[in-house]
């Protein structure tokens, strides 16, 4: 593979590079007879011993592995070569021995490269051979003792995916039919459990033993015939472990994606192929409220710990989703998600997500620009807007309510602004879309958001918009319209149908007017940042007439097309 | 195309400072890419002929995307991507090499990158239904799942590296993909993530394979995208890099992995595209060209191409447009696919 944390080296001198050059003739001709005594099917001890040789040079030569399986296949099939002394005949102490030696041999190989997948793969081809070859017992021992060795390397190196991906490998045989003596079958899972729980208890940060044991559980209550309580109890020991664990290390990821795990438990979309199946929506209710109240409880000296925050969200929500009222009116999912984007910016634009439909265009931040030329009033239809307005007293997310047939939108105020600035002079505002609203619930407080709107910026939802390029796309929404870079993937316009695949970019022009008589004129101004969920927006789209229009960045040029 | 890695260094010029404004060295890049096969003289060249086909597709799909497609020549690729093959169809990696799935999969797509798949039939040592038939034939009709050559190596690797491949060369039809599906479906693990094999824990590579697999066959609704997204945006470390597990340590490759499967599944915004940008260029060598794994390592033709392949899929400014699902120029499989398949 490439170079994977190769620090830098010293410039060659003369001398290496005669050392070099004498490798390299030492090395292509080391490959040469290997190859020669492939192709003059020479599947001879001495050839055997060349790729030796060339393997523990280079194991990552895929070829000369394939080689070396052939001229053992040969010599299992024809034991009269000059491989092995054996005399006639299939020689079960002959495939033992080579066997064996074989696993010797690669025993220092994997220490040295523990992450080629060549040496890996040919470890089981020749275990699997054992298992063809030789009888139960003798195989049996072979796969036993690669128990004990993959047990080793993940001492060393216990987040060693071939390792673990070799361990299941290995379970999985000595679990299969064709190790089993006579009539018995050995399931291995409660060892297997057992010894996830040896490493996690080792090192809690092992998300490769944690991802074991979620696969592990459910067939262990399978195998045990667990029944309601006993699951029951089986769950509640888990919350217990991980709840321990999570006052340990509340900053590990290893840990919250396990609770994420055993909080499927409740979720209904999960549960069918959770632990406990079968718990009522009031178990599952009871227990999401305790998860809630736990989880709160972290805050406590790790408030700028934002898995606490994040999980407080999947889990109100999923407490919300079961039919419940929230359990404290006066913290909203929103603070959570506010709190979130503060202490994970990196991840603003999922979070961001989770704040609004999923089937709308999401603006995720927002730079303050005031723009001149802004229209007194918005016609603002069927959007989800999050504007930014100068400070008042009042953190208020508003919802906004539309006059379809008229200009002048009215806003009621709904919800607190979850985007609040701790600091700043100004602060944004979510403006939602009630679709159904006709503007009869005016609540004339909010008529004071409307003079400050010299700095209003839509950096919200579309509905109505279509992507023309890469670099260049446009979004046209009753007089607004929107110059998009997409970063994401884009449409394909073809063959005149619309596909939009959602991503990310951001709006180079921003402002409008003329938006009653005629095509909207674009004026430019500095470029915000934005990202978008066009998930379920695309089957609104079919059907839809959508106008085109070009817009030359610079110009200030409209051009219009059918 | 060489596998040798640097001979720079991610990095190298900055001297411990890294100024605000980085830039993407284009002309360097290219340059080292050109580079790469006239380095016999090191032993690391000869050490990594098992790569070379592989290195070739690394290379000329990153030229591609910088804007430079014929900055290798075009027949001496075509020859060389012949001389791999075997009579069964299949390809090696170098002349010599045994056929293995990686290797004839990275021929189909520098064939048809360079516009050359019609070659196959006129003088490879297999036409073009043999090189389908390969990879067809090395399908498990019990699990769907497929193997990487003859010796039974089984992997999500190479189920996605078909449907690749065949759908490249509109050769679908000879293999059970809904069983394929059914066996990504098997990979799948809590997290929304996806591993080598059932059971098997969830890895941004492997991730990477079974979503583009599921984009190939048309079953991105399989995806359980929230969950995933979540999972993979938290691959993005401080630094603005990406790392494959949790807790592991970041990597230029991951940059492709993470964003191709976030693009894929429409949250590619789940993560922050400017930092990652940024820690990208700052894995480059701006003397020598080409891109390490991390700042400070030795730079190599595999991380020069996933991250400029991963600076793309961002829209970095100045790149030709990679394709999330094939790694390769969204013209090129636009091209290959047509209409049909889009």
């Amino acid at each position: 593979m490439a170079s994977h944390g190769v620090p830098r080296v010293q410039p060659a001198t003369d001398r290496d590079q005669k050392k070099e050059q004498q490798k390299i003739k030492d090395y292509k001709g080391l490959v040469d007879s290997v190859n020669d005594g492939i192709r003059g099917c020479q599947c001879t001890t001495k050839t055997l011993e060349l790729t030796s040789k060339l393997l523990k040079w280079n194991p990552e030569y895929y070829t000369i592995w394939n080689h070396r399986r052939l001229i053992l296949k040969h010599q299992f099939e024809h034991p009269d070569s000059q491989v092995t002394n054996a005399v006639a005949g299939p020689d079960h102490e002959t495939v033992m021995n080579t066997i064996s030696d074989e696993l010797a041999f690669l025993i220092p190989l994997l220490r040295k490269f523990p992450k080629c997948y060549w040496i890996w793969n040919y470890r089981l081809w020749l275990l699997k051979d054992s298992t063809r070859l030789l009888s139960v017992l003798e195989a049996r021992k072979f796969w036993q003792q690669e128990l004990a060795l993959v047990g080793k390397m993940l001492s060393l190196d216990s987040r060693n995916f071939h390792g673990w991906g070799y361990r299941r490998t290995v379970v999985s045989a000595l679990e299969g039919i064709a190790l089993q003596a006579e009539g018995s079958v050995t399931s291995m899972t409660e060892i297997e459990f057992e010894y996830t729980t040896k490493m996690i208890n080792l090192n809690l940060s092992n998300f490769s033993a944690w991802h074991n044991r979620s696969k592990l559980i459910p067939i262990l209550l399978d195998e045990r015939g667990a029944d309601h309580l006993a699951r029951r109890n089986f769950l509640d020991e888990e919350l217990e472990l991980i709840e321990r664990a999570l006052w340990a290390g509340s900053e590990d990821q290893s840990l919250w994606f396990y609770h994420q795990y055993l909080m499927c438990t409740f979720d209904p979309k999960y549960a069918a192929e959770s632990m406990a199946p079968d718990l009522t929506t009031t178990e599952r209710s009871t227990y999401v409220r305790e998860q809630i109240l736990k989880v709160r409880d972290m805050l406590d000296g790790a408030e700028d710990c934002k898995w606490i925050y994040q999980s407080l969200i999947s889990l109100s929500i999923l407490y919300r989703d079961l039919g419940n009222e929230s359990i404290e009116k006066e913290v909203a999912i929103e603070d959570h998600i506010a709190e979130l984007i503060n202490l994970d910016p990196l991840r603003a634009g999922r979070s961001s997500n989770l704040l609004l439909d999923p089937s709308l265009l999401i603006m995720t931040t927002c730079k303050s620009v005031a723009v001149a030329g802004m229209p007194t009033y918005l016609p603002i239809r069927n959007f989800l807007l999050q504007i930014p307005l100068l400070k008042t007293s009042s953190p208020i997310l508003t919802r906004l309510l539309i006059d379809k047939s008229g200009l002048f939108p009215t806003f009621i105020v709904v919800k607190r602004n979850p985007f609040e600035a701790k600091e700043a002079a100004r602060m944004e505002f979510l403006l939602e879309l009630q679709p159904d609203g006709d503007g009869a619930d005016v609540n004339t407080e909010d008529i004071d958001y409307f003079s400050t709107q010299a700095l209003v910026e839509v950096r919200g939802v579309f509905r109505n918009f279509r992507f023309c390029d890469r670099f260049i796309n446009y979004v046209y929404d009753d007089g607004f319209i929107h110059v998009i870079q997409m970063l994401g993937r884009y449409t394909d316009l073809t063959d005149g149908s619309i596909e939009i695949l959602g991503g990310q970019g951001h709006t180079t022009q921003k402002a409008w007017g003329q938006w009653r008589t005629g095509p909207p004129m674009i004026s430019l101004s500095s470029p915000s940042t934005w990202a978008l969920d066009l998930d379920g927006v695309q089957p609104r789209l079919h059907g839809v007439e959508f106008q085109r229009m070009k817009i030359e960045l610079g110009s200030r040029e409209i051009e219009q097309e059918r | 195309m060489s596998l040798v890695s640097g001979p720079g260094r991610g990095g190298a010029s900055a001297g411990g400072h890294v100024p605000d404004e980085l830039k993407l060295v284009v002309e360097k890049h290219v340059e080292y890419i050109q580079s790469l096969d006239t380095r016999q003289d090191e032993l690391e060249y000869w050490l990594t002929e098992h790569l070379r086909l592989n290195g070739v597709y690394w290379g000329l799909t990153a030229l591609h995307l910088l804007g430079h497609p014929d900055a290798l020549s075009r027949l001496a690729t075509i020859d060389f991507i012949l001389s791999c093959q075997h009579e069964n169809g299949g390809f090696g990696a170098a002349p010599g090499h045994d056929a293995h799935m990686l290797y004839t999969v990275s021929a189909v797509q520098i064939l048809g990158t360079v516009d050359a798949l019609e070659e196959l039939d006129r003088r490879g040592k297999a036409g073009t239904e043999k090189v389908g038939k390969y990879i067809a034939d090395l399908q498990n009709q019990e699990t769907g799942s497929f193997a990487g050559d003859q010796w039974g190596e089984t992997d999500t690797r190479f189920l996605y590296g078909a449907l690749n491949a065949l759908s490249l060369l509109h050769m679908l039809r000879l293999v059970n993909v809904s069983k394929a599906v059914t066996h990504i479906q098997a990979c799948a693990n809590f997290d929304g993530g996806y591993g080598v094999s059932p059971g098997a824990e969830s890895h941004a590579g492997q991730i990477f394979t079974c979503v583009a697999a599921l984009a190939i066959a048309g079953r991105l609704d399989l995806v359980d995208k929230d969950r995933l997204g979540g999972w993979l945006s938290e691959r993005q470390v401080p630094n603005g890099g990406l790392n494959g597990r949790p807790e592991k340590v970041e990597d230029v490759c991951y940059s492709w992995w993470v964003g191709s499967s976030l693009a894929m599944i429409d949250r590619l915004h789940w993560i922050n595209g400017d930092k990652l940008a940024q820690f990208i260029l700052r894995c480059q060598d701006p003397d020598k060209g080409g891109i390490a794994d991390r700042p400070g390592d030795m730079v190599d033709v595999f991380h020069t191409h996933f991250g400029i392949a991963g600076l793309s899929l961002i829209g970095f400014p100045g790149l030709i447009a990679v394709d999330p699902i094939y790694c390769m120029p969204r013209e090129v499989t636009k091209r290959l696919l047509g209409k049909l398949n889009t």
